[in-house]
């Protein structure tokens, strides 16, 4: 039931750090561009791209460019942290383990889909 | 500007309080923004859940070694929480304003319940409890499963971790040690929040102008939390917490009813 977890807990902290700092930096970085334009701050504001638009390389502003990556960066963050988690139970051919990762993957890559 | 700064320090004092007390901190957020911010709720959820994803990220990021969440206990309640939260977040587009307004705040008013039985819980304890041991057996998995898949809902819905509701499932029925009960809760409510927050994304809920300076602050205020947490006295944080709660809860009813 209980797998070693020092491993998994090591990797899971690292790759918090790692992906939260990039996606909080990029919507820092968007922000801090909008404030140095002078572009207005009344909220709620512009809504964030969406991902298909991101995709397609349409011209369209740094910053809003810049928060709104950083925005799906952060939200695709728990989506890693399963990745990470199957892709270790994999390797252990913990079989319960990887078929639970599994299916928990796949409903967050339909919200994903449905959202773009 | 002004009020990027108090989307800020609002954001801080959600990460705090969400890391203090082992909840994703959108019981806080989902109020301040509709209250103090007058945004429509749609836009105060949307919001709330990346909030929640930092706050998650934020405790990951710097909490203790030997200290992290059950992942495997984790990951089975997901199956059916990952599939209420993305249910629950289809739903909330087709839900009034109104009442969601009625039910966040009948869930508020669950939550202050919730505290002040932990604090009587802890206050009534004769000898202090492990926190985390390795050595437990869980049981009535199905139960859990079943009221986990309904925090699911309940986030998807109403922007909430629903932390407050995972932590009492695998403490109190499934048996889990309360710390690793509250990491794993951690662990959980970022997942369970990744799952509907795309469904708000691809609708127009998540602004940028209000999602960043309040994420930023979770983000730190989050650290900051797991930093300060030794050096304060909980049980009084969470007195005053469950004041403001109730305060929070009879605003949102109010706005229910009359808007």
């Amino acid at each position: 039931m209980k797998e070693p977890q020092s491993e998994l807990e090591a990797r899971m902290q690292k790759i918090s750090l790692v992906t939260s700092l990039v996606g909080l930096g990029l919507m820092a970085f968007g922000f801090a561009d909008l404030i140095i334009r002078g572009d207005s701050l009344s909220i709620p504001g512009m809504t964030a791209l969406s991902p298909l638009l991101i995709k397609s390389g349409t011209q369209m502003s740094l910053s809003l460019l810049a928060m709104s990556v950083g925005i799906v960066i952060l939200a695709l963050l728990p989506i890693l942290r399963v990745l990470l988690a199957l892709s270790l139970y994999i390797r252990n051919r913990q079989v319960l383990n990887v078929v639970v990762a599994l299916i928990v993957f796949i409903e967050l890559l339909a919200s994903v889909r449905t959202g773009g | 500007m002004v009020i990027i700064l108090a989307l800020l320090a609002t954001g801080v004092a959600a990460g705090i309080l969400g890391a203090l007390l082992g909840l994703g901190g959108g019981i806080f957020l989902v109020p301040a923004l509709a209250l103090l911010f007058h945004l429509p709720i749609h836009i105060a959820v949307g919001t709330s859940l990346v909030g929640v994803i930092a706050t998650s990220a934020g405790v990951a990021a710097i909490a203790p070694r030997g200290r992290g969440a059950d992942v495997s206990l984790a990951l089975r309640l997901e199956v059916l929480t990952a599939a209420g939260a993305i249910a629950g977040g289809f739903l909330a587009g087709v839900v009034s304003a109104q009442a969601l307004s009625i039910l966040f705040s009948l869930v508020v008013f669950f939550t202050a319940g919730y505290l002040l039985y932990k604090a009587r819980q802890r206050a009534d304890a004769r000898a202090p409890e492990r926190l985390f041991y390795s050595n437990y057996h869980l049981r009535h998995w199905p139960a859990g499963m079943a009221v986990s898949s309904m925090a699911g809902m309940v986030s998807g819905l109403l922007g909430v971790g629903g932390g407050f509701i995972k932590v009492p499932v695998m403490y109190a029925i499934m048996g889990a040690p309360l710390g690793v009960a509250t990491a794993t809760s951690n662990f959980m409510v970022g997942i369970t929040a990744a799952a509907s927050v795309f469904v708000y994304y691809g609708r127009g809920d998540i602004h940028p102008l209000v999602v960043i300076p309040t994420a930023l602050g979770v983000f730190a205020g989050a650290m900051l939390g797991v930093y300060i947490l030794p050096r304060l006295r909980v049980a009084w944080l969470r007195l005053g917490l469950i004041g403001l709660l109730v305060v929070m809860g009879i605003q949102m009813l109010v706005r229910g009813f009359h808007s």
